[in-house]
């Protein structure tokens, strides 16, 4: 379960106040997964950080008692140091055996033998390959997504969404993204965020409904 | 159907309670950035252990070597490379474990996109294993002056250890504090460095402030490393007279310094941990 508890987010833009999250009060039921809807600007990647813990809220607290990945696809590594010396860090900081984690990210990423060159010289194609395989090598209670749910080209992409299936099966999703459909396959509930209020919906369509009539 | 095996974590199907579950993870962070940072050190390789420990001893050596080679005679005791490490140690303590504790902050920063990874947990690690650096280090400076045959036993071996961890707790304090700020922005880091050497010059390791006139004795003692340094001299040298030693002084303020550092931690977090 994750719980917004009187949480405020403000940030200071141009000389002027833009608050994300006014005052909200809610909770991510374990067992659902959450599509939060919103349009460019509202805030949706920044309480996606807020829910990570990787962002503090203004006042009020989030509380958390599940496992929450970092935003999916995201590479955290240490750019000086080889792909294979960066994802034992990984590994042992969420409790995951070293060597099946390696073994896994080496397999399922198709990296060969770049694994052993600093990720500084990576391209973005490659950070994002290393970056994605290493979020699926660790299972999390609950998956962030900022609108990516895979990587690469064609071939690629359908591993990724097998891989990310068979995590599902034990996780839930919280997303974050524009296209609606994206939303629709991933999840049951939905969240709308307008002007620093969240709109909870029980039903993603209902959700899909008022964010379309907002976006009219 | 897949060509792949998701890995499952390593203590799959176990349940803890809350504690331990809290005291299990907290661990494994603190051991994957201890392994990290070691690691870091030496191109990804654990050898870099041996450079953790190498650059303090020579940085260590070096100064002490240049005390012993200038050929200037020993204000105390009989023995100038003695002389010289009971100058050097504390000031190797302090500078070691609060610089590369702030320095882990710059270094490490890219790790706080990790949801389990927390600003304290980052110099936590660095803590232990820096502390650790200057244990080996100090049992190696006691085996080096014990073959060099020089009197390393201290008159009181109690007020010498307490004097070398009033050190360390100076390096913990200044650490934690310097690290928040380290955390707002890298360029503290530079700052820092001249600031240890401002300490280094009026500690007691290129002058004697005990030979000094009262005033300036009056101004170098608000440097709490030389109130460690007169400590350790103290329990070493008969006829040390240690009429600046304040023990309390140098304890308060690495008291201060650890609870400031700690309190402004959590009142910056907004600033410091920005996603």
């Amino acid at each position: 379960m994750i719980e917004f508890q009187n949480v405020y987010k403000r940030f200071r833009l141009g000389g002027q106040n833009k608050i994300v999250l006014d005052h909200v009060s809610t909770v991510f039921e374990r067992g659902h997964s959450y599509g939060v809807l919103g349009v460019n600007g509202a805030g949706k990647s920044t309480m996606l950080k807020l829910i990570a813990g990787t962002m503090m809220p203004t006042s009020g607290k989030i509380r958390r008692d599940v496992k929450i990945s970092w935003p999916l696809g995201l590479s955290l590594m240490n750019p000086l140091m080889t792909g294979r010396n960066n994802i034992p860090f990984a590994a042992r900081a969420y409790g995951q055996d070293v060597r099946e984690v390696l073994d896994f990210v080496e397999d399922f990423s198709e990296l060969g033998d770049y694994l052993d060159v600093p990720i500084g010289t990576y391209s973005s194609g490659m950070s994002a390959k290393l970056g994605f395989a290493v979020s699926m090598a660790i299972q999390f209670d609950v998956y962030l997504i900022d609108e990516a749910t895979a990587v690469g080209d064609a071939r690629f992409i359908k591993r990724c969404e097998a891989a990310f299936s068979a995590r599902r099966a034990f996780a839930d999703v919280l997303m974050v993204s524009h296209q609606v459909g994206t939303i629709k396959s991933f999840c049951d509930r939905g969240a709308v965020l307008v002007d620093g209020r969240l709109m909870m919906f029980n039903d993603i369509d209902h959700a899909i409904d008022v964010y379309n009539r907002l976006n009219r | 159907m897949t060509d792949f095996v998701l890995p499952r974590p390593r203590h799959a199907g176990k349940t803890y309670g809350p504690f331990r579950g809290a005291v299990k993870a907290q661990l494994q962070v603190l051991h994957a950035l201890i392994l990290h940072d070691i690691k870091s050190r030496f191109f990804g390789n654990g050898l870099g252990y041996i450079l953790t420990i190498l650059w303090p001893t020579v940085h260590m050596v070096a100064i002490m070597g240049i005390f012993v080679l200038g050929g200037r005679p020993v204000p105390y005791g009989q023995s100038a490379m003695l002389y010289a490490a009971t100058g050097v140690l504390p000031y190797i303590a302090w500078n070691y474990i609060s610089r590369f504790m702030s320095l882990s902050m710059t270094m490490n920063k890219g790790f706080l996109g990790y949801p389990v990874i927390k600003p304290l947990d980052m110099m936590h690690a660095r803590l232990i294993l820096e502390c650790n650096t200057i244990f080996i280090i100090t049992v190696g400076t006691i085996a080096v002056l014990t073959l060099c045959q020089a009197p390393v036993m201290p008159l009181d071996p109690g007020q010498a250890a307490l004097g070398l961890l009033s050190a360390v707790a100076l390096g913990v304090g200044f650490g934690y504090l310097v690290s928040v700020f380290c955390l707002i922005h890298h360029f503290f880091n530079i700052v820092y460095v001249l600031i240890l050497i401002v300490f280094w010059i009026t500690a007691g390791l290129a002058i004697n402030p005990e030979a000094m006139p009262d005033q300036i004795g009056y101004y170098l003692s608000w440097n709490p490393l030389l109130h460690s340094i007169e400590w350790i001299r103290s329990a070493y040298f008969n006829d040390f007279p240690a009429h600046l030693l304040d023990k309390g002084y140098v304890l308060k303020v690495a008291g201060i310094t650890f609870v400031l550092g700690l309190i402004l931690e959590r009142l910056l977090r907004p600033i410091t941990i920005r996603g």
